[in-house]
């Protein structure tokens, strides 16, 4: 996302610091920064808006929220700290209708009459332009810039292209039809399916806009415009993404969508649009139009700092924790005898109605289920939140004995009547509860409870003991586990992103800072870790197989041939999941050939111990390949290097292991299938490590050239002396510098040397060596050498 | 005869050597995963922007199959498969390959080594994570080390940081001497990830970590090409003779 800071500055009173500044608080308070540009005496912020913080954070506003809690600088004037905007008047010529409100749960929309549709002002186009987007005329700029403030996508149809019928023009959100096409704005067609939705011109019947992705041509604002309809609203996240996955296209409405906004926070952004159109495009407000879906009350969450510290690992007290909520500007009440506030809360909506499927968001306090009652007096009492079934509550609280029940502790009962569960739901999935659940209550004390059930239908309280509903007791357990003061906050409308005490917890810690967290150390292992079998034989066999000359290579797991095909390869020649180790160990071979003068070895012995996929299946194997330079001998001596592999393995696994595929020259075990059959090590071997301070030379793309040299020389002269001579003569191009035979005769002593030249930059050509050569043979001369 | 070590083994050595020490196993699963264990039990649902951080490598699904396997994309299915199969108190490190779906270059691979760590007991923090790591860097890079970690998202933590490192000491190589460098992504399990894994996330809680092997040992012995691990050729580890010291 990028900010403006110029534009963040609106948001403030007093002035920011510089974008650097800026950069560094976001940094290190919530979010990574992707680059900083300056342009036209501003400075353009690139923040990179993780997933979770979408629904807040893909705007100026979000982020100038996020400077305000984090540089400690009021925002002047928070839009979102206003009352919802009612959407008032009703537009009498115009109607919204939503088909089905899990795919949209709010449409809200608005008529506008006589706007003059051209140019954007210049303050408004040039913002638009810093940030990369491009003006079009100021009313589908002002719904941008309404976006981009507020992170509500918006959308603006001209309502005379829209039919009429009794003189009132009509939205309708409706899935799409299979095959049904919408021209895009920008002339792209796409053909629909039904898992689609469209807005649709409901009197036409015809679709007007890919809903939550893109407008279409059919009403699009043109300079004749005068009539306009703007959207706002919400779409399902998960099916904006199915969508704009399907047709391959993304745009910032789609990934606003996708992530999800607040339901109700398009309002604000269909005010601020209407509002900035009166005054860059004129026009009068006919008025609004919406349809929403039931909205939920507030989410209400809650922590303590017992917990916060346990998590973080902090030291905070109540009142740092108080204090850093009030920085997050987050509304919350301190409960400083929890339980009590519970039962208190329980008492007061004795008589509230009962009903077996209400959803506490929803439908408390007005009615509840058993479990979203108890939910609700622990959620809105102590900021604890339960799970919202009962046998789930069970799985998640602690038990305890009869004789310790206590006021707040929780009743359940299995009524024998019934849905009765036997298994968790959410909380640990599965987990046996022999007794079974299918109530539950709380404990008031002195032998009452207080619950919601079908009988008698409300929120009762009665002795527990004649209690038709706890005639069959399974268990009591405790939700809070200690009696500490808690905070219950209540997460602002716009922060999908708050819904448990550990995403509270993400926020407190990030604002009292990373950085003030001190390092701690485990303590030490209770028990020695377990040896791991596969790592303790591969460690085994790479120790053996280094010191008997093998050298580990690591090839491509991806290969153009195999079993098991990807779905989705990013290239034909890395489409499979090998199957062998031996081909890829195999294609290795030859330029492991070519290079072997350059690395000093007489011949290719390579191993390489990784995971393939023969047909369905996934092994572990551990892969030979030697190669020798060609020659009479090169048979044998490839018999004989792998007859030693086979040796030097099956001493490592300590038995006669078997290859499972054996080449020319290549050997290939399954440890999968062997190592099972051995005894686990009591300890990793001490494999080799690289000298501390070593560092990795890179190599030149271009070609060494091979040249040999040998000289007689008076007796006493040493090897080390005419290494010396050469590398002095020969200077960087030589890159290995091999004595491969000495003799002496007659008093005197013949070397004969390998030389391996290179250069970083450019290939070696004869004009290069001869001039070189010819200095060595003339340095050996003078020293009184004989050249050979 | 010269024995010689590639980095990528010796990194991986180093690290089971310094975890262990601290009591963390070494821990491997499949590297062909089902998509529960890569992404659902991770707390990366179907149809979730999450999944976007991660370009994914799939395998086309099979008859009667109702989830597709992917190429994992992070060592952290070991997590919850580990988790699936024993109780807290947890410490493992999981050193595995993983793949991307993503165009190579010098510091992008299609398939990498991960390291994963992870603990779980009932009352490692994020101290502990903070504490853990910088002696594992100090340890491995030699020498003084500060650790200093940052907001960031994943799915399966929460909080979730990023990890920078900087060395100070004098054995530090001299390219990354007081230069804060990102090593890794971190943060505490989230609850979801423990109570799909079956463990209690009221008594439950700890830490999880993962960074690539190859960049630490790019980092650690001036490696500039992330290629050249899995190129099957000699050039790379013919550099690190085995030390003896």
């Amino acid at each position: 996302m990028k900010v403006s800071r110029e534009w963040l500055q609106d948001f403030f009173a007093e002035p920011l610091p510089d974008a650097a500044a800026l950069a560094d608080a976001l940094t290190f308070g919530v979010a990574e920064i992707e680059s900083i540009e300056e342009a036209d005496d501003d400075s353009i912020i690139d923040v990179k808006v993780l997933p979770d913080r979408a629904c807040y954070m893909l705007c100026h506003r979000g982020i100038a929220k996020e400077l305000s809690v984090l540089l400690g600088l009021p925002l002047a004037d928070d839009p979102l700290s206003h009352a919802l905007p009612e959407l008032l008047p009703a537009a009498p010529g115009l109607a919204v209708a939503v088909d089905d409100p899990a795919r949209c749960p709010s449409y809200a929309a608005a008529l506008l009459e006589g706007v003059s549709v051209g140019p954007s002002p210049a303050w408004l186009a040039a913002r638009l332009a810093r940030l990369g987007q491009r003006s079009i005329n100021n009313v589908v700029d002002a719904t941008n810039y309404v976006m981009l403030s507020l992170g509500t996508p918006l959308h603006a149809f001209d309502a005379d292209k829209l039919s009429a019928s009794g003189g009132t023009i009509g939205i309708r959100v409706r899935a799409a039809r299979d095959g049904e096409t919408v021209t895009a704005l920008g002339g792209a067609e796409y053909a629909l399916t039904s898992e689609m939705t469209v807005i649709a011109d409901a009197h036409a019947d015809a679709a007007l806009a890919i809903a939550g992705i893109k407008g279409g041509t059919r009403a699009e604002v043109t300079e004749a415009t005068t009539r306009i309809v703007l959207e706002a609203a919400s779409f399902d996240p998960a099916r904006t993404r199915r969508t704009s996955q399907a047709l391959k296209l993304r745009t910032d409405a789609s990934t606003r969508f996708e992530h999800g906004i607040a339901d109700m926070l398009p309002r604000y952004g269909l005010d601020a649009v209407v509002a900035l159109i009166a005054k860059i495009a004129g026009g009068e407000l006919a008025g609004f139009a919406h349809a929403d879906a039931p909205q939920p009350a507030p989410f209400v969450l809650g922590v303590s700092a017992q917990e916060a510290n346990r998590r973080l690992g902090t030291a905070l007290d109540d009142a740092a924790l108080a204090a850093l909520l009030g920085r997050l500007g987050f509304a919350y009440e301190k409960a400083d005898d929890p339980l009590a506030r519970v039962i208190a809360l329980a008492r007061s909506l004795e008589g509230a109605a009962y009903a077996e499927d209400s959803a506490m968001r929803f439908d408390a306090p007005r009615a509840f289920s058993c479990s979203s009652f108890t939910n609700y007096v622990y959620v809105h009492g102590a900021g604890l939140a339960l799970p919202s079934i009962s046998i789930d509550q069970y799985a998640a609280t602690t038990p305890i004995e009869a004789d310790g029940l206590a006021p707040g502790d929780l009743v359940f009962e299995n009524t024998g009547e019934g849905r009765i569960r036997t298994e968790t739901v959410q909380y640990l999935p599965g987990t046996p509860v022999p007794s079974g659940v299918d109530h539950v209550g709380m404990y008031l004390g002195e032998g009452m409870v207080i619950h919601a059930s079908r009988n008698p239908g409300h929120v009762t309280i009665e002795p527990m003991a004649s209690s038709p509903m706890f005639q069959r007791i399974v268990a009591y357990r405790r939700p809070l586990a200690s009696p500490v003061p808690r905070f219950i906050v209540t997460a602002p409308i716009e922060r999908l992103d708050l819904r448990t005490s550990t995403d509270l917890i993400e926020e407190l810690g990030r604002v009292f800072g990373y950085a003030n967290i001190a390092e701690q150390m485990l303590p030490a292992a209770p028990a020695a870790p377990l040896i791991n079998p596969r790592f303790a034989y591969a460690e085994k066999l790479r120790a053996a197989l280094g010191e008997a000359g093998f050298i580990e290579t690591y090839t491509y797991s991806l290969r153009e041939t195999g079993a098991t095909a990807l779905a989705n390869a990013l290239a034909s020649d890395k489409s499979h999941l090998r199957e062998d180790l031996a081909s890829g160990l195999a294609a290795s071979l030859p330029l492991n050939e070519g290079n072997l003068p350059l690395l000093g070895l007489d011949a290719v012995r390579l191993f390489e111990i990784g995971n393939v996929f023969p047909s369905e299946a996934e092994e572990l194997r551990l892969g030979i390949a030697v190669r020798f330079p060609a020659g009479k001998k090169r048979a044998q001596q490839t018999r004989e290097a792998l007859e030693q592999a086979r040796a030097v393995v099956s001493a490592a696994l300590g038995t006669e292991a078997a290859p499972a595929a054996a080449g020319e020259e290549t050997l290939e075990w399954n440890l999968s299938m062997i190592i099972p059959e051995l005894a686990v090590p009591e300890a990793y071997v001490r494999g080799a490590r690289i000298a501390p301070g070593a560092l990795y030379k890179p190599f030149s793309p271009y070609p060494f050239v091979l040249r040999d040299i040998a000289a007689w020389t008076p007796g006493g002269t040493s090897a080390d002396a005419l290494e010396t001579m050469i590398r002095e003569t020969a200077g960087d191009l030589l890159v290995r510098l091999e004595l491969f035979d000495q003799f002496s005769k007659d008093g005197r002593t013949s070397f004969a040397f390998h030389l391996v030249f290179q250069s970083q930059e450019r290939t070696l050509s004869d004009q290069d060596m001869d001039p070189l050569m010819d200095r060595l043979y003339a340095a050996m001369r003078e020293a009184g050498f004989e050249t050979r | 005869m010269t024995q010689y070590v590639h980095p990528l083994s010796a990194a991986i050595r180093e690290i089971a050597r310094i975890f262990g020490e601290m009591g963390f196993a070494v821990a491997d699963g499949p590297e062909l995963e089902d998509a529960w264990h890569n992404f659902d039990a991770l707390n990366i649902p179907k149809d979730h922007p999450a999944r976007d951080m991660q370009d994914t490598f799939w395998l086309p699904l099979r008859e009667g199959e109702s989830q597709a396997r992917v190429m994992r994309t992070h060592t952290s299915p070991v997590q919850v498969r580990w988790m699936e199969t024993h109780e807290p108190p947890i410490r493992i490190v999981v050193p595995g390959k993983a793949y991307r779906n993503e165009a190579t270059d010098m510091t992008h691979e299609a398939q990498f080594y991960q390291v994963e760590g992870l603990v779980v007991d009932e009352t490692t923090s994020l101290a502990h994570l903070k504490g853990t790591l910088a002696r594992f860097f100090g340890e491995f890079f030699g020498g003084a080390v500060e650790v200093r970690l940052r907001p960031s998202f994943f799915a399966f933590t929460e909080p979730s940081v990023e990890v920078d490192m900087r060395l100070s000491g004098e054995d530090a190589p001299a390219k990354l001497k007081g230069k804060w460098i990102e090593v890794m992504g971190a943060g505490m399990v989230h609850p979801k990830v423990l109570n799909a894994a079956g463990i209690d996330p009221a008594t439950y809680q700890g830490f999880a970590f993962g960074g690539g092997i190859e960049r630490l040992a790019m980092l650690k012995w001036g490696i500039d090409d992330v290629r050249l691990f899995h190129a099957g050729d000699l050039r790379l580890p013919t550099q690190f003779p085995a030390y003896e010291g």
